[in-house]
């Protein structure tokens, strides 16, 4: 079964590069249709989800569980 | 007007945001390692420890740029040795260091290598034996000699510092002997995940050893302080106890004890208390309203919401922040500007200063660093 949610956690600006070449790899391989891609850490904010190209900033573990449920359909 | 009257401006201005009262202008306290990289784009982190002197030097340079050098805090330079990151990682953490250049790639940021040398049997050394003995025992495990650390350049020190003081900045003193958190420290010690099981295997273990920390530190702190020069305030890091990351029941039994003991203790000696607290600490700013009005700073990175701390700690003391370092990274320098303003907007001009989230990320983007200047002197 693919995966359907990707998360990358990030502690520094300067790792921000390395996650958007992640994530545009995705599309270059032709999978990143099919996952969501969530990011998290320390210095990640709403620009740094744009710049990315990510789907969605989750501010913590919890906030993280929630999301994907929700996502997931889990109840 | 002569560097030393500048001094004395930014001197009185900072106090004025510290003690709460309305400075002629929001402080902008401003700091961070990658500045130099303005001035020699080439330049990679690794120079940092490979050649100081070099990085010293343009770090000089890039606080005398047009606008940059509205900036009213000293610039970090001087302390980004082998030897005194080094000392860092193993006084703060019993931990090691990894250095670009040696242990990481060019132009990568310093890491705090943690080993964890204290083992859960330890836990009895130190109530057996006491901290001082423990932490010997620790320096040992790592591989940590204090005795063999190289003296201080002091030619090289009162060189930095007469640049620093001809560039005409604050020259309030920040004391360098504050201990961690006990709770970090011992965290630190154990290795993080260890430590959080230990939490729950042996709380009283922990909590006894916590206390017993907590006491040689402070003590050692107030000796400290009444011996060496006079300084404004002290800074206390930390990290590792957000509202997002432990409970409230966790916070009050090991943590807090620490600030409620060590805050007095300052204030006793007139020294204020610079709290710069990562992570989101929104649900634990009620602690801190029993500290005394103006005794305290408040710098959090931008994880606590400003609207937050203005709300619960707004009247009690200065807060310090909070441009996300992101912002600074990738954001435009409109983005930068509006997010200053914005700040301005909530925080007013009174305990309050201008900063970034933790601090200026080293790949900032000088134009956006300049858009939060020139918001904050409203240009």
């Amino acid at each position: 079964m693919p995966a359907i949610l990707l998360g990358i956690s990030c502690l520094l600006t300067t790792a921000f590069d390395n996650i958007k070449e992640c994530i545009q790899t995705l599309e270059r391989e032709g999978l990143r249709g099919d996952v969501k891609v969530l990011i998290g850490g320390g210095p990640v904010d709403e620009a740094t989800c744009k710049y990315m190209g990510a789907d969605h900033v989750c501010r913590n573990a919890q906030e993280t569980v929630e999301y994907s449920k929700k996502y997931m359909g889990v109840k | 007007m002569t560097p030393q009257e500048m001094t004395e401006i930014r001197n009185k201005r900072i106090m004025a945001a510290l003690n709460m009262e309305k400075p002629d202008r929001i402080p902008i306290n401003l700091s961070g390692q990658g500045f130099f990289k303005w001035i020699d784009p080439k330049a990679v982190l690794a120079d940092l420890f490979r050649n100081p002197k070099y990085t010293d030097e343009l770090t000089l340079q890039a606080f005398q740029l047009p606008i940059i050098n509205e900036i009213d805090s000293a610039p970090m330079i001087g302390f980004t040795t082998e030897a005194g990151m080094t000392a860092f990682a193993a006084t703060s953490y019993f931990a090691k260091i990894k250095i670009p250049g040696r242990d990481l790639p060019e132009d990568a940021i310093w890491n705090i290598d943690e080993v964890g040398p204290m083992t859960a049997e330890d836990y009895d050394t130190v109530i057996d034996k006491g901290w001082e003995y423990m932490t010997a025992e620790l320096y040992k495990r790592i591989g940590f000699d204090p005795a063999s650390m190289p003296p201080p350049d002091m030619e090289y020190t009162n060189e930095l510092n007469a640049k620093i003081a001809a560039l005409g900045k604050t020259s309030l003193e920040i004391n360098p002997f504050l201990p961690m958190p006990s709770f970090e420290v011992i965290s630190g010690a154990r290795k993080m995940p260890e430590f959080f099981k230990d939490l729950r295997r042996i709380p009283d273990k922990v909590k006894a050893v916590i206390d017993i920390v907590d006491e040689a530190a402070i003590n050692k702190m107030v000796g400290a302080l009444k011996s060496g020069p006079p300084c404004a305030y002290g800074f206390i890091g930390g990290t590792r106890a957000g509202s997002d990351f432990i409970s409230a029941r966790v916070y009050e039994k090991y943590y807090h004890p620490f600030y409620h003991k060590i805050v007095p203790a300052m204030r006793e000696v007139n020294v204020k208390t610079w709290f710069h607290n990562d992570s989101d600490w929104s649900g634990f700013l009620q602690y801190f309203t029993e500290f005394p009005k103006a005794q305290c700073i408040f710098d959090p990175d931008h994880l606590t919401p400003m609207e937050k701390l203005k709300e619960v700690l707004g009247d009690r003391m200065c807060i310090e922040g909070n441009i996300p370092p992101a912002l600074l990274a990738v954001g435009t320098p409109d983005d930068c500007y509006k997010a200053a303003r914005d700040l301005i907007d909530l925080m007013g001009d009174t305990g309050f200063m201008m900063g970034v989230g933790c601090g200026v990320p080293v790949n900032a983007k000088r134009e956006n660093v300049e858009a939060v200047i020139l918001a904050t002197l409203g240009k």
